[in-house]
């Protein structure tokens, strides 16, 4: 709502890296003919716009121009032996571990053995290079997707990343754990793209972590491509762990077709920059959708999620619950949109975000849009804003209890609400762990 | 136990207690009856250090020391105890783990460790059974989705695990029908002993027909205007306040 | 439900073309030569023999205005407005400046009656309409004042309700004082061309501890073709002094679009009241979208003092665009901001509106309560930013955006911007959009109510909480308004 006088502006030091990257990379990145013209093409965009700024509408409160002063060199191969020895982030999870170490897909440190007839796993760079029409056909067909300037970041860079196909009708009773390792002790570059395709009444859980082996300030670009046939059902969770001083782009792109059911979870626990992106797309109707997060701040970290959601069929259901924390200097930023274009009548969808602020420097931004074209709808979206209630804090204050242990007691209650709603008990328990881990170092100072 | 000296108090730049004296001894219970505004509320959430008041003079002493610069917490923990008004629903917050949370905050700050799990379980059965508060209602959030007289009684389940030696009971019948009145009652009269004191604050008569207490006090415009023995409430009951309010104005 | 099914078509068939105010006054007119440069700017301060000072800020403003391109952040689709294509400045030939009624060309006092506006004070003082509360009239046509009512008796008050341009002239240091105090010339692109070229609007000064006595009221209307209206309304309330105002806008039905681009400054000092009213029923285009009125407004209410209000209440069921975003900055501690506003969009119709609370003093509150209904063709969008600044300490704010739709060729859009910065500040937001409620419609008939009883029933009721906001005398006016609005279903 700010009058736009927008002089074109100067190229900063890290679009120039970008640039010149590009054009000396592109030839030893992975893809057939269709794959390389498919990277100009999206690189094409980013030269174009540049990084987005503040005057760039959907980059408002997160000005990618004016926080991304360098470009890391790209990932090296990663030392096996040192992202060999980190545990899973989520134990006892009793998942299928696959392992993405700087860009990479590390076959040797995946669990891909004795996979279960009708699913298969393999290398993004691979189904690139063979230019599998399958998953090209998968890569960000979602609304806006494309048009972004991090998505297309990733199209043009993307290395490697894992490909999950599960056949028609096929349950897995294990989950996919896909873990992105960042291996360096300087900061390095990542751009990894991973999709996964359940086909038909299919049934999987997907769980991502981002992590790294050294505390530098990795840069990751992660987009993850999801394709929910049928009447299949996909449960995805991502973990973001990175260093406190990392940036991280992801994005989760989804295409829900008729009577299924898609789940993701997304918790930003680390990154001192981070833009946590969803794009969703109802592609046949009666499908049910949940989208929830929690985000935890400290620091001056900044920590931005976007939505967009388009429910492009008759009759689908969709829930949005996002919710952060924030301590210290820190900001967050939600943004939620949803469209409902005329045919996509029977539309049942809720937003609600709400934001949790501990400090005086602590800030909040939030805006959740509704795009409504059909009228035969239930949509709706709240958002809240402010501190723990104090007629709660007193009431447990009254009982006794001291005012920190009252204070933890009211966020895990706060979050609980979205964590609640994970169905994997495993996650939902590391989720928790690390909220305490967070409030305990939040308490010590 | 309880010494209130010359209180005053505000909020914002609205004066509302204007010096009240009160001596409480252990096994005594006092009632404070009074019309609406005089401050009965006020009173209770300053006792139990609500910082929406301001004290502007006077002081609160518990077992001869001022409490004036407590936390709530600690108050409590030092054997204060507010059963509220308006019970507050925490939602996310189980039962269980606020009584416990309560219950070990207590204990630690007596030097006690923290109780066990079997032993809390026992306590909490025990102590709930005599309130008629069943199992389910405790698998639920703190007080929500209660009925009133199930949170007034979840108030006096948190008093008795908590056991204060001074127990404010603000307005505990309001919203209650006789049966309900009469569970709390009972509930309150159980925890009566020789070295426990209460302090009713109600405006009706009728639940100090239940708790019958040892001296009554009036409280009119922030002040206690009259005090007397138990027969002060009946012709309080019968009368009305308007001598009081029209004497305060 | 086949019944709501025959509603939306009568709905979507509804003929805008039924607009009552569209008819055309003949009256000759004075122009300013067509186009805009210096010179028109210089033109329109000669007009009005402004001093020095204020033609210079006007070029200041327009010197800025070409440096500066047209905003496209608004949902509104429109093609490109030639600004040298217009008249700036249009006046009735026969009022050289404000007069007294009797000397008011009665052609045009015939207008305004045919309006429905009230500018015969002395039937009211003779207490013929008895029973009718008293309005004073500000009435604007195309770029001049033509009358002010009732000034003498608001003069005994000390109340200084006059145009614009008298009051450069009487109460200069007024103007001076807190002209583009609220609304800078630098502000935005329609701003800063208001400034440059505006012509008259509305002004008042209510004086310390004063409660005017009576609605104040300007009714603006376009007449002239190929004119934009430049209004500029400057609203002082004083220490503890309390006004309502009411503004009314009608033009004449015309297959070309015409730009009305006004600026509307408030200034709420210590402990001071303004509640600021809105009908807007500009020409909105027919029901294929030709022609209509480009509404392009900056209203800003500026709760300077302590303990100030400010209330906005907006009734837009006209223009063909709008583009208005009534805002408050709550500088003063404890003040207080509201919103409270019907958008009702038929045909082609395109609204963005929306306001924007600014809260900067402690303990400042505001609320802000939307109520928008599609039907038609058009498209309605809801915006709004509620920003709780780093000082603004125990701020709360309370916003509820509701729209409805009609049929299933409009839109309806939300787009709220929450910006917190304080952590004891406490935000809440919350929007729904849905149809009329088939249990609604059916409950409704099976009481015996035909369909169009039960949509207008309902749909009042949908809007009630705002329609409550605006002052008595007009809400039973807006209430048939609104019917009309949504003619052919609601009848």
């Amino acid at each position: 709502m700010t009058d736009m006088v927008s002089p074109t502006p100067l190229r900063t030091p890290a679009e120039d890296t970008l640039l010149r990257r590009f054009p000396a990379e592109k030839a030893a990145l992975p893809g057939n003919d269709t794959v390389r013209s498919l990277r100009d093409e999206a690189f094409a965009g980013f030269a174009a716009a540049g990084l987005p700024h503040r005057r760039v509408e959907a980059w408002k409160y997160t000005d990618l121009r004016a926080n991304v002063r360098a470009i890391a060199p790209a990932a090296p191969a990663a030392d096996i032996a040192r992202v060999g020895a980190l545990p899973s982030a989520v134990p006892g999870d009793n998942a299928r571990r696959l392992v993405v170490a700087n860009g990479r897909f590390v076959p040797e440190l995946s669990d891909v053995a004795e996979l279960p007839a009708g699913v298969t796993v393999g290398s993004l760079a691979d189904a690139l290079a063979s230019g599998d029409p399958l998953v090209l056909g998968a890569l960000s067909k979602v609304p806006q997707a494309e048009e972004n300037v991090a998505v297309q970041l990733n199209a043009a860079f993307m290395t490697d990343g894992v490909v999950i196909l599960v056949a028609d009708g096929l349950s897995l009773d294990r989950p996919i754990e896909i873990a992105h390792i960042a291996d360096g002790e300087t900061a390095v570059s990542t751009h990894v793209r991973n999709v996964v395709i359940a086909g038909a009444g299919a049934n999987l859980t997907v769980i991502e972590t981002i992590e790294s082996v050294f505390r530098a300030a990795h840069q990751s670009n992660i987009v993850t491509d999801i394709v929910v046939g049928d009447e299949a059902h996909v449960d995805h969770i991502r973990l973001q762990l990175e260093p406190d001083d990392a940036l991280s782009l992801t994005a989760v792109t989804a295409t829900i077709g008729a009577k299924a059911r898609f789940e993701t979870f997304n918790a930003v626990l680390g990154a001192g920059l981070a833009r946590a992106q969803v794009f969703a797309r109802f592609a046949g109707r009666e499908a049910v959708g949940g989208f929830r997060g929690a985000t935890l701040l400290s620091g001056r970290r900044h920590a931005d999620t976007t939505l967009v959601l388009t429910h492009d069929a008759e009759a689908c259901e969709s829930r949005e619950l996002y919710k952060a924390v924030i301590d210290d200097e820190a900001k967050s930023v939600f943004q939620g949109r949803i469209n409902v274009p005329a045919h996509a009548q029977k539309t049942d969808a809720r937003m609600m975000t709400a934001s949790l602020l501990l400090s005086e420097g602590a800030e909040a931004n939030a805006k959740p849009e509704l795009e409504i074209f059909a009228d035969d709808v239930q949509c709706g979206h709240g958002a809240t804003c402010g501190a723990l209630d104090d007629d709660l804090l007193f009431y447990m204050l009254a009982r006794g209890i001291p005012k920190a242990e009252a204070e933890k007691m009211l966020i895990l209650a706060y979050l609980g609400e979205a964590i609640d709603e994970v169905e994997n008990e495993a996650v939902r328990e590391t989720l928790i762990h690390r909220v305490e881990d967070w409030l305990a170092r939040r308490v010590a100072g | 136990m309880l010494e209130i000296r010359n209180l005053h108090a505000r909020i914002g730049d609205r004066e509302i207690l204007r010096g009240i004296d009160l001596v409480v001894k252990p096994g005594e219970v006092h009632a404070i009856m009074g019309p609406n505004g005089s401050g009965k509320s006020t009173l209770s959430y300053i006792l139990a250090g609500k910082d929406d008041y301001e004290v502007t003079e006077g002081d609160i002493l518990f077992n001869g020391e001022s409490i004036l610069e407590m936390e709530p917490n600690e108050r409590a923990t030092a054997g204060l105890f507010l059963a509220f008004q308006y019970p507050i629903e925490i939602p996310g917050v189980a039962s269980m783990t606020f009584l416990r949370a309560a219950l070990n905050a207590k204990r630690k700050a007596n030097g006690e460790a923290e109780i066990t799990t079997p032993e809390f379980m026992r306590v909490v059965k025990e102590a709930s059974a005599k309130l008629n508060i069943s199992p389910d209602m405790l698998k639920r959030p703190v007080n929500v989705g209660f009925s009133g007289g199930e949170k007034k009684r979840n108030e006096v389940l948190q008093m008795a695990l908590l056991e204060p030696k001074v127990a404010i009971l603000d307005e505990t019948d309001s919203g209650l029908d006789i049966d309900a009145l009469k569970v709390v009652a009972e509930g309150v009269n159980a925890l009566r002993s020789p070295d426990r004191a209460f302090v009713v604050i109600t405006h009706y008569q009728r639940l100090l027909d239940h708790i019958v207490p040892d001296i009554v006090h009036v409280l009119s415009a922030g002040r206690i205007v009259q005090t007397g023995g138990k027969e002060l409430a009946f012709d309080l009951e019968k009368n009305g306040y308007a001598a009081y309010v029209s004497d305060a104005a | 439900m086949p019944a709501v099914q025959e509603t939306i078509e009568q709905v979507s068939a509804i003929d805008v073309d039924k607009y009552k105010y569209g008819f055309f006054t003949e009256i000759e007119s004075d122009l300013a030569p067509k186009g805009l440069d210096e010179s028109t700017v210089r033109f329109i301060s000669a007009k009005k023999n402004e001093p020095e000072w204020l033609l210079e800020w006007r070029l200041e403003a327009f010197r800025r205005w070409q440096t500066m391109t047209e905003p496209t952040w608004a949902r509104v689709h429109y093609p490109k407005i030639d600004f040298q294509d217009l008249y700036y400045y249009a006046a009735p030939k026969k009022t050289a400046g404000p007069k007294s009624l009797d000397e008011v060309d009665p052609e045009l006092l015939r207008t305004y009656e045919k309006l429905g506006i009230p500018l015969k004070e002395q039937e009211l003082l003779a207490g013929v309409v008895s029973d009718k509360p008293r309005v004073a009239v500000d009435a604007v046509f195309d770029s001049v004042s033509v009358v002010t009512t009732f000034k003498k008796e608001l003069a005994k008050h000390g109340v200084i309700f006059c145009s614009i341009s008298e009051a450069v002239r009487e109460h200069p240091e007024l103007v001076k004082k807190y002209l583009g105090s609220v609304v800078p010339t630098t502000d935005n692109y329609y701003a800063t061309l208001n400034s440059a070229v505006f012509s008259d609007g509305s002004f008042v000064y209510i004086p310390k501890g004063v409660r005017c006595p009576m609605e104040l009221s300007t009714y603006f209307r376009i007449n002239e073709k190929n004119t934009g209206q430049f209004e500029r309304t400057l609203i002082i309330a004083d220490e503890g002094s309390y006004v309502s105002y009411l503004e009314g806008c009608t033009a004449p039905t015309r297959d070309e679009n015409q730009l009305h681009a006004a600026v509307v400054e408030l200034v709420a000092l210590d402990d001071a009241e303004i509640k600021y009213s809105t009908v807007q029923n500009w020409y909105p285009g027919d029901a294929e979208g030709k022609g209509g009125i480009y509404n392009f407004v900056t209203k800003r209410g500026d709760c300077r003092g302590r303990n100030s209000k400010i209330s906005w209440t907006q009734v837009e069921t006209g223009s063909a665009i709008t583009w208005k975003y009534p805002s408050c900055i709550l500088r003063g501690d404890n003040s207080r901001g509201e919103f409270y506003s019907i958008a009702i969009s038929n045909g082609r119709q395109q609204v963005d509106s929306g306001t924007k609370m600014i809260h900067l003093g402690k303990n400042t509150t505001s609320k802000i309560i939307s109520k928008a209904i599609s039907a038609g063709r058009s498209d309605s969008t809801y915006r709004g930013l509620v920003s709780i600044g780093r000082k603004a300490s125990n701020a709360r704010n309370f916003t509820n955006c509701d729209s409805l739709l009609i049929g299933n060729k409009c839109g309806a859009h939300t787009v709220p911007y929450i910006e917190s910065k304080n952590a004891s500040a406490v935000v809440e937001h919350e929007a729904t959009t849905s149809k009329i409620s088939d249990d609604q419609m059916f409950y409704c008939l099976s009481r015996g109510l035909d369909e169009e009883e039960a949509i207008a029933l309902i749909v009042n009721g949908f809007v009630r909480d705002v329609l409550q906001q605006l002052p008595m005398e007009f809400m039973v006016e807006t209430q048939k308004l609104i019917s009309i609005s949504l003619e052919g279903s609601v009848g």
